[in-house]
């Protein structure tokens, strides 16, 4: 089962992003709220999957990337935005990412991003969770 | 000095702004939401919060430190009632007013995300059209008494001169739903650069 | 306690206290403000029933001009609720104050106005002892916005917070 982390400093933005994947099987393995936490949490979990939000308190979504990078070089990770925050999205870009999603979006959208990014995980990785 | 010339030109790049997070939020709140920008004005301090009648009715403020090349405050406030509203087209639920300070954490959160969005769109759609790029913070929900968050909104503002430049804009979901005021006061140091720069074309 | 019947009929005036503003009134009529970081600040004279209100916004005006709006500052605000007292006939030597506000509204995103509340606080304090009005009673800080009223009949200073508790002065 593909394992996923998100990390949104808003409560609902992590609900909502849950509640588009959960029923497709997707497995959240935990959440974050800031940058810091975010790069506890990704050391500690190992996701095979990182949702991240640009704009936080504390360390924001870049810093947190940045730090995420240095655990794992090759990390999946999808960033994800308020509208027009060109700039800060163009230094992730730079950092290297998966995919970006704007907010407002819907469950399809997330969706999709998540599947793209899947579809690079070693095969069987979604069978061994289900045995 | 602020003139006429770059208040109205302010108020076509709010205008701006106000188109983008009309379509912003209807997307987000999946409903027609039209937003008005109703001035952008040079008002002196006192003048500033809307003290109603109901100065000491329960208020929801949420606000946010905008930075990079349009630094300033956005807030928006609304009535309790409205807040409601909003939070149900989003799935959630407010207590009564008496309960006010026991909103939950979702809820909260609701309000918080909608701002985000509002606020990211209308501060970047205001600021493309000046061709500088806007970054607006997470924002804070406070519960709390009329006008009283007003003071900490008008400090930057209050420190420079006895008045400041104000864009109000209202929000308006399409048929029976929230009125919602919002404010942005630009740093009074982005005021001298917009007049310093005036006159560009 | 006055009726609400004396307000509706206009015999009493209810006057709002604006940010920076400073007003002046006398029994009947009441002060009433709303505050969150401001402080409503409240020097009376017994004797006379005169009572001036201000709504100070920030600590200190640092050679600021007066301006428009004499209650901004607290330094200001103080001089200038003296001045229109005095030259309205209230004692200096009776003067006396009550003053509440001063929360602290926002943690983090608004960052420069961290614990202005706490300095006008401060501020309001020492403008007090610098021009020896004594202080009778005060209701300060916490993180509450206030809903204050005086009444120059009775002097007392009515604050209700948004915890709709509601402390008499």
């Amino acid at each position: 089962m593909i394992s996923i982390l998100i990390v949104d400093d808003a409560l609902f933005m992590r609900k909502l992003i849950r509640d588009a994947l959960e029923p497709l099987g997707y497995r959240i393995c935990g959440e974050a709220a800031d940058g810091n936490e975010a790069i506890a949490r990704y050391r500690e979990l190992r996701p095979d999957i990182t949702t991240l939000d640009i704009v936080m308190p504390n360390a924001d979504g870049l810093a947190a990337l940045a730090g995420i990078r240095q655990i794992n070089p090759t990390a999946k990770v999808i960033m994800v935005t308020a509208v027009d925050q060109r700039e800060s999205m163009r230094r992730a870009v730079e950092l290297g990412i998966c995919d970006f999603i704007v907010k407002p979006f819907d469950a399809d959208r997330i969706i999709g991003a998540v599947e793209k990014a899947a579809q690079g995980l070693p095969l069987g990785a979604a069978e061994t969770g289900a045995v | 000095m602020i003139s006429q010339i770059h208040l109205d030109d302010l108020a076509a790049s709010a205008r701006h702004g106000a188109g983008n997070a009309g379509s912003m939020l209807s997307r987000w709140l999946h409903r027609e939401v039209r937003i008005e920008v109703c001035s952008v004005a040079s008002v002196r301090l006192d003048l500033i919060p809307q003290e109603g009648e109901d100065a000491g009715a329960t208020t929801i403020t949420i606000a946010s430190r905008v930075n990079g090349g349009l630094p300033g405050n956005a807030a928006v406030q609304l009535s309790y009632a409205d807040a409601t509203q909003l939070v149900v087209c989003l799935g959630g639920k407010l207590p009564g007013e008496e309960q006010a300070g026991g909103i939950g954490e979702m809820e909260r959160s609701m309000l918080q995300e909608t701002a985000n969005i509002l606020f990211s769109s209308m501060m970047n759609g205001m600021a493309s059209r000046m061709d500088i790029v806007a970054v607006p913070l997470a924002p804070v929900v406070l519960v709390d008494v009329g006008t009283a968050a007003w003071d900490a909104l008008l400090i930057e503002s209050a420190a420079c001169a006895d008045d400041a430049v104000v864009v109000t804009a209202r929000i308006a979901c399409i048929g029976s739903g929230p009125t919602i005021h919002l404010v942005f006061l630009p740093s009074p140091e982005v005021l001298h650069a917009i007049t310093r720069g005036a006159g560009h074309d | 306690m006055i009726s609400t019947e004396a307000v509706r009929k206009g015999q009493i005036k209810d006057i709002k206290v604006l940010i920076g503003q400073v007003h002046l009134t006398r029994s009947p009529n009441r002060l009433q403000s709303v505050l969150g970081s401001c402080i409503g600040l409240v020097i009376y004279d017994p004797e006379i029933r005169l009572a001036g209100m201000a709504h100070v916004l920030l600590p200190h005006a640092e050679g600021r001009p007066r301006g428009m709006l004499p209650g901004k500052y607290a330094d200001h605000a103080v001089d200038c609720l003296l001045e229109s007292l005095t030259a309205h006939g209230a004692a200096r030597s009776r003067l006396r104050c009550k003053f509440a506000g001063g929360a602290r509204m926002f943690d983090h995103a608004l960052d420069y106005t961290r614990d202005i509340g706490a300095s006008n606080i401060a501020s309001v304090t020492d403008a007090l002892a610098a021009a020896r009005i004594p202080v009778i009673a005060h209701h300060v800080g916490g993180r509450l916005g206030r809903r204050v009223e005086f009444t120059p009949e009775d002097l007392t200073l009515v604050v209700e917070d948004f915890g709709h508790n509601r402390i008499e002065l």
